[in-house]
């Protein structure tokens, strides 16, 4: 599904990410580790065509993210870190309008709508403002969003973030749903989040992949923060701190 | 198509949803009438007394409806455009950027000329429906009027149109280059009075040589002045680079808000 081989994205001096390599098969949920500023946006907006790449390809579905940026944007689904909201719409016409983005005619907009209304719970704010709508309801309208088309590829960019443990459950098992039909890819630093949702883990460190194993693999023994301090170096830190 | 029309009824329906629709439409209505009442009040006053401009007590013009009601009405307008404007436009590309929604945009699978164009005729349809007072006094005077210049009244409603389309190309630009809905506001009506004044400095310069070449920089001036060419189709004298000149700024400023909007990638 998703083949990325030697990617590299500089912002002019500084470095974003450096000769990323991997790959991803249909269906999988693959979480991307790492702390903040490791390079997980950055990797997730090339794949998403938001911007090119220095170096490197990345295809999806067989497509080049830069040549036939069309085909691939039209299987992916995407929620940025911040939700594209707009707040004076309803929750109703937002989904509409970006199922009119997405290409969607209208009768397929007005399914997609009642689909997605479905799978992420929002039936009862349908008609309300977006503007108006609590946290984890606005992080479900992104969801929505992201799911309106049914795409292929489900690219998350956190989630989770900002929201009650209450919200951050119903969001990840409704993930879970979706897992076997769709293939995700969700970023993360919050480790327990990876352990529930992911069957695999790529961890990112200071913009090179530092690790990219099956969940099992990865913590064998040990729990999944020690393994995860461990690989980015930080264990001499946490040791100092408790002295 | 379809992309350009959800984008198009999208913002159309931002600006109803939003006051600006509503305190741009009630307060063009409200000024054009008053100055439209001033004048046709002005001009009933004068032509009691004297039934044109006189020198030495020779009539030198006539006083007509076209050039004394209407054509000063059209010129008046044209500034307050500067200003409404830039408040109808500020928001269309500024507030994408602010809520981070343009993501959402350059992520999609549409192509950012449709995003623009999209945009643009949402702020041309609220302008025509803001410049339709105009035309209810037009059609007074048309109708009630005696034996009125019709060519001239039509033509600098049109010139009306044309002003108030190119300066949302010059404010959609605007907004493509900031966040800040504030300063988008400012950067359109600093280059629409650019646009309007240029032609001023044109009487002080004349034919200037530059590399031993005879350049009429007064002439380059006047031709870069929107306010000359508009002067030309109120007085109905319109040549064929008046509506070109209109034509090209909506062509290139909707072309560099294109390329603005695109720049996200750059980073």
């Amino acid at each position: 599904m998703i083949e990325v081989e030697h990617l590299t994205k500089y912002y002019g001096e500084v470095r974003g990410i450096e000769d990323i390599s991997f790959k991803i098969g249909k269906g999988e949920i693959v979480g991307f580790l790492g702390p903040n500023g490791s390079g997980k946006t950055t990797t997730m907006r090339i794949l998403v065509c938001y911007m090119p790449a220095t170096s490197g390809k990345a295809r999806i579905a067989g497509f080049d993210v830069e040549s036939r940026s069309m085909e691939v944007r039209k299987k992916i689904g995407y929620l940025p870190e911040h939700p594209p909201l707009y707040n004076e719409m309803t929750v109703r016409s937002y989904l509409g309008f970006v199922g009119r983005l997405r290409g969607l005619d209208r009768k397929q907009a007005r399914e997609g709508i009642e689909r997605v209304a479905h799978t992420c719970s929002l039936d009862e704010v349908i008609d309300r403002m977006i503007g108006h709508l609590s946290k984890g309801f606005r992080q479900r309208v992104g969801l929505a969003q992201a799911l309106i088309h049914n795409p292929e590829l489900l690219v998350l960019d956190e989630p989770t973030i900002g929201l009650d443990p209450k919200q951050n459950a119903e969001i990840r098992s409704l993930i879970k749903s979706l897992a076997g039909s769709h293939t995700i890819i969700l970023s993360t630093h919050i480790l327990p989040e990876v352990a529930l949702t992911c069957e695999r883990v790529i961890v990112i460190h200071q913009g090179r992949i530092a690790a990219d194993a099956r969940l099992e693999e990865f913590t064998r023994g040990q729990d999944l923060e020690q393994a995860f301090l461990k690989l980015i170096g930080a264990e001499e830190l946490e040791k100092k701190r408790c002295e | 198509m379809r992309v350009i029309g959800a984008i198009f009824w999208k913002e159309l329906k931002g600006y109803f949803l939003s006051p600006v629709a509503y305190v741009v439409l009630t307060g063009f209505t409200a000024i054009s009438g008053w100055l439209f009442y001033q004048l046709l009040n002005y001009f009933l006053r004068i032509t009691n007394i004297v039934s044109g401009y006189m020198v030495k007590g020779q009539i030198m013009r006539e006083w007509t409806i076209a050039d004394d009601i209407m054509g000063p009405l059209y010129k008046n307008l044209s500034l307050f455009l500067i200003i409404l404007v830039p408040g109808v436009t500020m928001r269309l590309f500024s507030e994408e950027k602010k809520l981070k929604t343009e993501e959402l945009l350059l992520t999609a699978p549409i192509r950012m000329g449709q995003v623009v164009l999209g945009k643009y005729l949402a702020s041309v349809v609220l302008l025509f429906l803001m410049l339709i007072p105009v035309g209810v006094y037009m059609s007074l005077i048309l109708y009630y009027g005696s034996e009125p210049d019709l060519g001239t009244v039509l033509s600098g409603y049109l010139g009306l149109f044309l002003v108030a389309f190119s300066l949302a190309a010059i404010g959609i630009f605007a907004s493509s280059l900031t966040e800040n809905q504030i300063i988008a506001f400012f950067v359109c009506a600093v280059i629409g009075l650019l646009f309007f004044s240029v032609g001023l400095a044109a009487r002080s310069v004349g034919v200037v040589s530059i590399f031993s070449r005879q350049l009429d920089l007064g002439e380059l001036l006047r031709q870069l002045s929107l306010f000359e060419h508009y002067s030309h189709i109120v007085a109905g004298r319109i040549q064929l680079t008046d509506p070109v000149f209109f034509l090209l700024i909506i062509i290139f400023f909707l072309f560099a808000s294109r390329i603005n909007a695109e720049s996200a990638r750059w980073s």
